[in-house]
């Protein structure tokens, strides 16, 4: 069984290397996505071990992502993880992921904050939109789901094959939907998660704004053209 | 009498259609911009020399003025332009991204390949 990583990272020199080091171990192959960053990130995450994926523009998360999985797939990857850059990932928690994608046959295993006491580190705001969302695609995709926003994810290669192209940002409630409405199998599994502690966070007052909005683009997408 | 707004009219439309006429001159190939361009400038142009044209056309349209007719071609025009532009800045988008995805995977493979080489 082979299994690869996808780490997006957009500017993250100060985390990248700990993450490619301790990933690696339990991974054979990671592939690091480096999103058009400014700084070091590409080379360090090299020297580090990984294999490096450049986008020459900044298109967001979800592009990053696009790309890495298809490395993992033309790689002949079974499974793939997905963590992210910032280090807020324990990778010690990839076995565990892993084993449960196995053992329930599992397409899609997301890394939940809302089924432990970790949750309560992030802000009001982002737990409460969080859960909006969660709410959301429970409701339209049939399938209980706690915490739809996280990025640490494991995918079996035969689930990522039937989902369609990811938007460039705000890629998590689209594809968490369009899996459910497809009749994927998703599990979570609880995962503590930190805040950022270094590098600049991707959610600012704009995304609190755009979010929603693009978040409702994507469950009419899904609800409208993707059923089935 | 020849009102300022006829002149001005009839210069747009000659403006619109030398524009036309150089994108065929320039060879620029964009034959929708040619399209637009040369109807607009004959439009305007038509308009300036025979203004009561509009007031044919706002009978027509059950309008009780003419303003209120080029106003509201003016909407409607910008309307359909605005959402044509939207349509082509969004697949442009999706474009640019898929060209991105695609120059990353290629160079990886051949530096894989370098690498493999070497």
């Amino acid at each position: 069984m082979k299994i690869c990583a996808v780490i997006p990272g957009y500017n993250e020199e100060g985390t990248i290397a700990k993450v490619v080091r301790e990933v690696k171990r339990y991974v054979d192959v990671v592939f690091v996505v480096d999103d058009g960053s400014s700084d070091n990130t590409p080379l360090i995450a090299e020297e580090n071990g990984s294999s490096v994926l450049k986008h020459r523009i900044n298109r967001g998360v979800g592009a990053a992502q696009r790309t890495g999985y298809r490395a993992a797939l033309e790689e002949g990857c079974d499974y793939i993880v997905q963590i992210d850059a910032d280090g807020q990932h324990n990778p010690e928690y990839i076995p565990l992921l892993i084993d449960t994608a196995v053992k329930e046959k599992a397409d899609i295993i997301i890394g939940s904050r809302f089924l432990n006491e970790s949750h309560r580190e992030f802000s009001l705001t982002r737990r409460m939109g969080i859960r909006f969302f969660s709410n959301i695609v429970s409701i339209f995709g049939g399938v209980k789901v706690s915490d739809v926003t996280s990025g640490y994810r494991v995918f079996s290669a035969e689930g990522l094959k039937k989902l369609e192209r990811l938007p460039d940002r705000n890629w998590a409630v689209e594809q968490t939907l369009e899996a459910a409405v497809k009749g994927l199998k998703i599990v979570e599994v609880s995962v503590e998660m930190s805040t950022r502690k270094v590098g600049k966070s991707q959610f600012d007052l704009s995304t609190f704004i755009r979010y929603p909005l693009r978040a409702l683009e994507s469950i009419f997408r899904i609800v409208i053209y993707r059923r089935g | 009498m020849v009102s300022g707004i006829q002149i001005g009219a009839f210069l747009i439309g000659l403006y619109y259609i030398y524009r036309s006429y150089k994108l065929v001159s320039d060879k620029k190939g964009e034959v929708r911009q040619f399209l637009l361009g040369s109807v607009l400038g004959l439009l305007f142009i038509v308009v300036g020399v025979y203004p009561d044209v509009v007031l044919v056309f706002s009978r027509f349209l059950g309008m009780s003025y003419r303003g209120n007719t080029i106003f509201a071609s003016s909407i409607l025009l910008a309307y359909i332009i605005i959402l044509h532009m939207s349509e082509k800045i969004s697949e442009l988008n999706t474009n640019i991204s898929q060209l991105n995805e695609e120059l990353a995977l290629l160079r990886y493979h051949i530096e894989k390949g370098e690498n493999t080489e070497k």
